[in-house]
């Protein structure tokens, strides 16, 4: 590989890595939540019923 | 949807790297500016969409927009990470320096991206509320002025990085002096002799070509 062929994949990789790791977290705090969310649900139910 | 964005992100890439042609002046690193403005102009449009949130905020009062709009410059920040990062690798690749604080629309962008990497400094000093939202909306609202600045800085700004005098033969003098004489005429004079000088200064000291059948 060339000295530019080098940076240009540091410069995709560096971008595609950042994205990736940004879309795992919202993922996890998502999934997070939502599990939050549907134990709040339940708790809800089981007052009521 | 999210297969959709993957295909077409996939086809981009593919696009970029194997099917558009090489730069006969930069080579394989130009290949950045397919990912470098692409995501520049998404932190633009995340900072401005983030105004507008704001503004609907102060408008009608809804709290909603205040997430709305703190999403907003959180992509934002993320996307212009990413822009000064990918412009940070090109410019080492193409001027031989990470940086240049003599770039005006470098420096203008780090505004823009500190202005707004300012904002969750002041979001999070408040006590959650109303009276946070408001000023984090204040707040997303006057960085939008920053925007058109930064984003026009580019067309007024260097027609082509001074590494490419310094690395190319005496003709590129020739080639960057046309350049500067395609910017606007308001600008020209002052740039045309910056640049003019710099690029004697930076090209290599060689004899002129002489003219044919001159002896």
């Amino acid at each position: 590989l060339s000295s530019g062929e080098k940076y240009l994949a540091s410069a995709y990789l560096v971008c595609f890595a950042t994205i990736l790791i940004y879309v795992v977290i919202i993922s996890a705090k998502l999934a997070r939540l939502e599990r939050e969310v549907s134990e709040l649900a339940e708790r809800a139910r089981g007052r009521r019923g | 949807v999210a297969v959709a964005a993957a295909v077409v992100l996939v086809a981009g890439v593919a696009l970029a790297l194997l099917w558009a042609p090489e730069d006969a002046d930069q080579g394989p690193s130009q290949r950045i500016f397919y990912l470098h403005v692409p995501i520049a102009l998404t932190a633009y449009a995340c900072f401005g969409w983030g105004a507008w949130k704001a503004l609907r905020l102060l408008w009608t009062g809804d709290q909603r927009y205040d997430l709305e709009s703190y999403t907003a410059v959180h992509m934002g920040t993320i996307f212009g990470t990413l822009t000064l990062v990918t412009g940070s690798i090109w410019a080492r690749t193409s001027w031989g320096v990470w940086w240049s604080w003599g770039e005006r629309q470098l420096v203008l962008f780090l505004i823009l991206f500190l202005f707004y990497a300012a904002y969750f400094m002041l979001r999070f000093s408040l006590p959650e509320g109303p009276g946070r939202a408001r000023i984090s909306a204040v707040y997303a609202l006057f960085g939008v002025v920053l925007i058109p600045i930064s984003f026009l800085a580019i067309r007024l700004g260097e027609p082509d990085p001074p590494g490419r005098i310094h690395a190319g033969r005496a003709a590129d003098v020739g080639r960057h002096v046309l350049h500067v004489l395609r910017l606007p005429r308001r600008h020209a004079p002052a740039r045309r002799h910056d640049v003019f000088e710099r690029a004697c200064r930076k090209a290599p000291r060689s004899a002129p070509p002489r003219p044919e059948g001159v002896t």
